[in-house]
């Protein structure tokens, strides 16, 4: 997980990823945000988060988003 | 039939009197039959050639359904894979077929004969300009309809049955002139249902579709001959009028076309069907990003999620990603892929305002500060970092929102022009003879810009910036006013509709423009 916060907060410095759990709801990421984040996640966990998977349930937390990365870990 | 017309009025109050009338179950039919008529008074031609679109993507989006429904039956695990890899191909076989054939017939239609005129001009062949006629609002339905197809093949909408009712979503009366780019699980529900007669949704419908026509008549279109008249003569006036007639018209055309969408959005909730929001006080805008999240927002949500995502996570852009990874410094390389897709969907903005190099280099305007705003955003937070005036909330909001105004106003000197080379030269112009003291009142009243056209035109800004501040507060005004008592009630609504009456609908020197998104 912290290895996920460290990519995150590297992606958007602005945005505290560690407090806010409504990151798309509040408009904190924008779509040019989501788009860095996941090739970041895909290029480091080495998994393949496609267009479909851009809801926000995936994205509106740190958390939320570990999820996804783990699920797609595990498919994989 | 114009929206902005009392015939349409007229029209209006006949289907919002039998949408009422008629039971539950049957009021959608007063929906459908309101929208055939309403695009039959633009001609059976632009009619019949919407039908055949109807019915061309009725008919794939049942395809499309069925496939997505198809489970595999294999006996074993790797039949079933295969199957499914199989069904996967075909549905995305379908669904490209539909697409090219829906964009191709916007293509042909909308861009054709330019496209053919620029070939001659550049390689003399003498070729026959193709002349077709453009139907009413075809870009918005083109599009509404595509993303209804792509929703269905990922499984996100279910096919509408009932070719009628799917006739409706298409064609919703509305909608059609110019938008909003409505979805398909949003708006089918309001339309099928049969909705109650809510007093609410009469009583905000009608002071929303009164805003509407505030700021088309007594802004857009009383500042629409000044404008043409800076844009097709800037040469006669110094650099510095071009900057004001660029700055004049972002006005016009936010009251034009925001004015449009409140009046069919305020027509709609009289049948208590509530549509997108297009708009949300985009001139507040702190930055070029945060401007397009507010203008015209169903078609930049449209180019989002049908274009910027699919895109952006395409396999040749994850392996364009890699490839950057390799080559680039780690921070440029991360926003590399978002940069380059964000320049291409905002090419993509500017081909459909209309064909022509303008209209490009509008999106290329566009798209070039808004990939380069996302590699300043590193930098960005070093020097907030490091200085404290640029932790001023309120002077960097100031500053956020002057900067992009700025970047909008020009923008639109492209936009708005005739050609590229009458874009640039308007720059040009603009840049080397500003020519601040030669600017004269009675220069300006030359131009048009009359004192009854300032006191107009300000006292309707006065009301337009009350709205939209109260509005960016999150007050819903028209409920605003429901809530007051009524004495205030009649007494707004009586000045408005006198407004209306005698400034709009009564002629009295007032020529209603046709919108200027309505032949997009």
């Amino acid at each position: 997980m912290d290895e996920l916060y460290e990519l995150l907060e590297d992606c958007c410095p602005d945005v505290d990823f560690r407090a806010e759990t409504h990151l798309i709801d509040d408009e904190l990421l924008e779509s040019l945000d989501i788009v860095m984040i996941v090739g970041e996640l895909n290029d480091r966990f080495d998994i393949s988060i496609s267009a479909d998977d851009l809801l926000p349930e995936h994205f509106n937390s740190a958390e939320a988003i570990w999820n996804l990365v783990q699920q797609r870990m595990n498919e994989d | 039939m114009s929206i902005n017309s009392l015939a349409f009025l007229g029209f209006l109050l006949a289907a919002v009197v039998l949408y009422y009338l008629l039971p539950k179950q049957h009021r959608w039919v007063i929906l459908f039959a309101a929208s055939l008529v309403f695009y039959l008074t633009y001609g059976l031609r632009a009619g019949l050639y919407f039908l055949v679109t109807i019915v061309l993507t009725y008919g794939f989006g049942l395809w499309l359904d069925r496939l997505s429904k198809i489970r595999p039956a294999g006996q074993t695990r790797e039949e079933r894979q295969a199957e499914k890899q199989a069904l996967k191909r075909k549905k995305r076989a379908v669904l490209t077929a539909i697409l090219l054939l829906n964009f191709a017939s916007l293509l042909l239609l909308k861009y054709s004969a330019s496209w053919v005129v620029a070939l001659d001009q550049v390689f003399h062949l003498s070729l026959p300009v193709p002349s077709f006629l453009l139907p009413l609002g075809i870009s918005f339905y083109v599009f509404q309809t595509s993303a209804y197809l792509i929703d269905v093949s990922k499984g996100k909408a279910a096919a509408e049955r009932n070719f009628l009712r799917y006739a409706l979503f298409a064609a919703y009366f509305p909608q059609l002139v110019q938008g909003p780019i409505n979805r398909y699980q949003d708006l089918a529900p309001q339309l099928f249902r049969g909705n109650d007669f809510d007093w609410a949704n009469i009583q905000n419908g009608v002071w929303r579709m009164l805003y509407g026509i505030l700021k088309k008549a007594l802004i857009a279109d009383a500042l629409a001959p000044l404008v043409q008249s800076v844009y097709s003569g800037f040469y006669d006036y110094p650099g510095v009028v071009s900057f004001l007639g660029a700055a004049l018209y972002c006005l016009q055309l936010y009251c034009d076309f925001s004015g449009g969408i409140d009046l069919v959005c305020g027509a709609s909730e009289l049948f208590g069907v509530h549509m997108m929001e297009n708009f949300r006080q985009p001139y507040f805008s702190t930055s070029l990003a945060d401007f397009w999240r507010r203008w015209h927002i169903s078609l930049g949500e449209w180019m989002k999620d049908y274009l910027f995502y699919p895109l952006a996570l395409s396999k040749s852009f994850q392996r364009f990603s890699k490839w950057c990874r390799k080559v680039l410094p780690p921070e440029l390389a991360k926003r590399a892929t978002p940069c380059v897709v964000t320049f291409i969907v905002f090419l993509a903005v500017g081909v459909w305002q209309g064909p022509g190099l303008s209209n490009l280099a509008y999106g290329m305007w566009n798209g070039f500060w808004m990939s380069l705003g996302l590699l300043w955003v590193p930098k960005a937070a070093r020097l907030r970092e490091r200085y404290a005036l640029l932790r001023k909330d309120r002077l960097m909001q100031v500053f956020g929102i002057l900067r992009t105004n700025l970047l909008v106003i020009v923008g639109r000197y492209f936009s708005r022009a005739t050609s590229l080379m009458s874009a640039l030269r308007m720059l040009k112009h603009t840049l080397v003879r500003p020519g601040f003291s030669a600017v004269s009142a009675e220069m300006l009243h030359g131009l048009g810009l009359t004192m009854p056209l300032l006191i107009q035109v300000g006292l309707a800004c006065a009301v337009l910036l009350a709205v939209s501040l109260a509005q960016e507060r999150g007050v819903r005004v028209s409920r605003w006013i429901t809530e007051r008592p009524w004495g205030v009630q009649f007494a707004l609504m009586f000045l408005a509709l006198l407004l209306a009456v005698f400034c709009v609908y009564a002629n009295v020197g007032y020529t209603p423009i046709a919108y200027v998104y309505e032949n997009i």
